[in-house]
């Protein structure tokens, strides 16, 4: 358990999206009717200053939708979300709030081929999250824009370098770069390493503990990789079909896990002596 | 009995008007009924080796070395002899099934169309693909049959393709990621019937895979690919224990394990590079931790070694001691 004494950089309360899809008329004949998901389903959870909560499931599990709420990019439908002990409005947000939002809870999302504007450099791109949310004249940009590459393991050569002559490991150090620049409370991973080959993602993810050892960031690791979260989390969440169904210390729900899905999920990955088996009752969930 | 034969197998595609390099030198057989995993990162030239097997390459695609299915050259048959050879010895199995299956046709018109193609009746491909469909896993045949693509889930859709696939009664499976893009369960469900399938009809398969530990899974040997060559190639039972190469050993000690937490992750230095950036000596060299001057300046060749062929100008004198643990632990001291 993370110690009581520590306050709650992020706390959810129920939360709830509904996503209604409209069926266009003349497809099936029919008259458009309206058609609702959950895609989140009272969803609550907390994360402590400094600590790492992963939110962990299938396609369609709720995830990334969950991510997308906890910044601000989706409106709950309903549930309630404190950032720092602040609760989120969602209703006459101005330019200055969201700048503030911004500089609470920052996000790299799983490609960095489309995350980055390809016609900004990487050290005008650092430039531009600083003159937003920062006072600082010229130079102390320049050397913080210096000090930020440095801590992702980027140097100042990368600084005049556009997207394309990156690859996508050196990408997804500049996005990770981009979302520390305004020193958030909390940096989301959506799939932060998915898209990564395997020695890449062994770097990505050496340098998210540095970060958290060296910053009093916490972590919201969305990912579908249990082994990925086995490194990255303390605590972890297992989401179907929007709801939770298992939580707990990670070590804990790995080692031991309770529920059926996870044991499904912990099963399924590749090790040694591993055997694919057909699940007879899968066709059910799949089609 | 060998069915396929990849001898110093050389590619280069143009790129913007200039000849680049994509692959250098992959040597491998393939024996009848065997399932050989290709295992390498992205642009390590895997997915191009087994294009070059079916010849399916880009335009201008230039081709070294010889590609022998069953005796008869690959890059020398004629376009009737070649679409003989893919309707017939060879069948391919794509990543992403949905781009790969014509959108605007049913199910059932995907899967008859090669059989009815070479002069089967309509009823009977529709017998036999049902047939297929059914055993791998997919249940209300007839209706699937009338489906559109768009209907079918990403694993349901791979299950498809993997039906077409064994529905011309190949020699040699050519799987080119096939689960990459499925969930994890799904994966597994997928690979399971893939894998039944296979042994049951004594298929060949070349699997392209960039996980190792799937690979490992399912194949008799792993074939590993770096930059455009080959560097190790060995038995699929000894992956875990004896590994030759040191790209090998850091691949398996990169990738986070689900059952315990590494104190810090066995990360590979530097980036994976591609084939047309690598310099005369090694492939490895600007990475590997082992590197000694004769690294830099001569490629290593590949040599039988036990059981087997790796490309390392050390790989006796490092036996044994590139295991894992090694890996991980010269990694952590550098730290």
């Amino acid at each position: 358990m993370p110690e009581p004494a520590a306050p709650l950089a992020v706390e959810v309360r129920d939360l709830v999206k509904v996503f209604r899809l409209r069926r266009s008329p003349g497809i099936g004949g029919g008259r458009s009717a309206a058609k609702t998901i959950v895609a989140v389903d009272r969803v609550s959870f907390s994360v402590a200053q400094g600590r790492s909560l992963a939110v962990v499931g299938e396609s369609g599990s709720g995830k990334t939708t969950l991510a997308r709420m906890a910044v601000g990019l989706e409106r709950p439908t309903a549930g309630q979300i404190a950032v720092g002990g602040r609760e989120r409005r969602w209703k006459h947000v101005g330019s200055r709030e969201r700048r503030r939002r911004a500089r609470e809870v920052q996000i790299v999302f799983q490609d960095p081929y489309s995350s980055l504007d390809p016609r900004q450099t990487v050290g005008r791109c650092l430039d531009e999250m600083l003159r937003l949310h920062f006072d600082m004249d010229h130079a102390r940009r320049t050397e913080r824009i210096a000090a930020l590459l440095e801590q992702v393991g980027l140097d100042e050569r990368h600084a005049a370098a556009y997207p394309r002559a990156l690859s996508g490991g050196q990408r997804q150090r500049v996005a990770i770069a981009r979302a520390l620049a305004c020193e958030p409370r909390v940096l989301i991973c959506d799939e932060a390493v998915a898209s990564l080959d395997v020695s890449i993602q062994a770097q990505v993810l050496n340098l998210l503990s540095d970060i958290r050892e060296e910053t009093a960031v916490s972590y919201l690791f969305i990912s579908h990789d249990l082994a990925v979260v086995r490194q990255v989390s303390d605590e972890i969440l297992v989401m179907k079909d929007g709801r939770v169904v298992e939580r707990g210390q990670t070590d804990r729900v790995l080692d031991d896990p309770a529920d059926p899905y996870t044991q499904r999920l912990l099963a399924a990955i590749p090790r040694p002596g591993w055997h694919p088996v057909a699940d007879p009752e899968s066709d059910l969930v799949t089609s | 009995m060998t069915l396929l034969e990849i001898h110093r197998l050389s590619l280069d595609l143009e790129v913007d008007g200039e000849l680049r390099r994509i692959i250098h030198d992959v040597t491998l057989e393939l024996d009848d009924g065997e399932a050989v995993g290709l295992v390498g990162e992205s642009g390590a030239g895997k997915s191009m080796t087994s294009r070059a097997v079916i010849r399916l390459l880009p335009r201008g695609a230039r081709l070294g070395g010889e590609v022998e299915f069953d005796g008869r050259s690959v890059p020398a048959m004629d376009a009737r002899a070649l679409r003989a050879y893919r309707s017939r010895d060879v069948a391919m199995i794509f990543q992403d099934a949905r781009s790969h299956i014509n959108p605007v046709r049913t199910i059932g018109a995907f899967l008859t169309e090669a059989l009815v193609e070479r002069g089967e009746r309509k009823a009977d491909a529709v017998t036999v693909v049902s047939e297929l469909l059914e055993t791998v896993g997919i249940h209300d045949v007839p209706h699937r049959l009338r489906q559109y693509p768009h209907e079918l889930s990403g694993g349901m859709l791979q299950r498809v393709m993997i039906a077409a696939a064994l529905a011309i009664r190949p020699r040699l499976l050519l799987a080119d990621e096939p689960t990459t893009a499925l969930d994890v369960t799904t994966q597994a469900e997928v690979m399971a019937h893939l894998d039944r399938q296979r042994r049951g009809r004594g298929l060949a398969m070349l699997f392209v895979t960039h996980d190792l530990e799937l690979a490992a899974a399912v194949c008799d040997r792993i074939a590993v690919i770096y930059a455009g060559c080959l560097v190790e190639e060995c038995p699929a039972s000894t992956v875990h224990d004896r590994v030759l190469h040191p790209y090998t050993a850091g691949l398996l000690a990169s990738r986070p394990s689900a059952t315990r937490r590494a104190a810090r992750l066995a990360a590979i230095p530097g980036r994976p590079q591609a084939a047309y950036e690598i310099a005369p000596g090694c492939p490895f060299v600007a990475r590997c931790p082992y590197v000694v001057d004769l690294c830099r300046t001569t490629r290593p060749p590949l040599r039988l070694i036990g059981a087997s062929r790796v490309a390392c100008h050390r790989a006796e004198e490092l036996a044994g001691q590139l295991s894992v643990g090694r890996f991980s632990g010269e990694e952590r001291a550098r730290a």
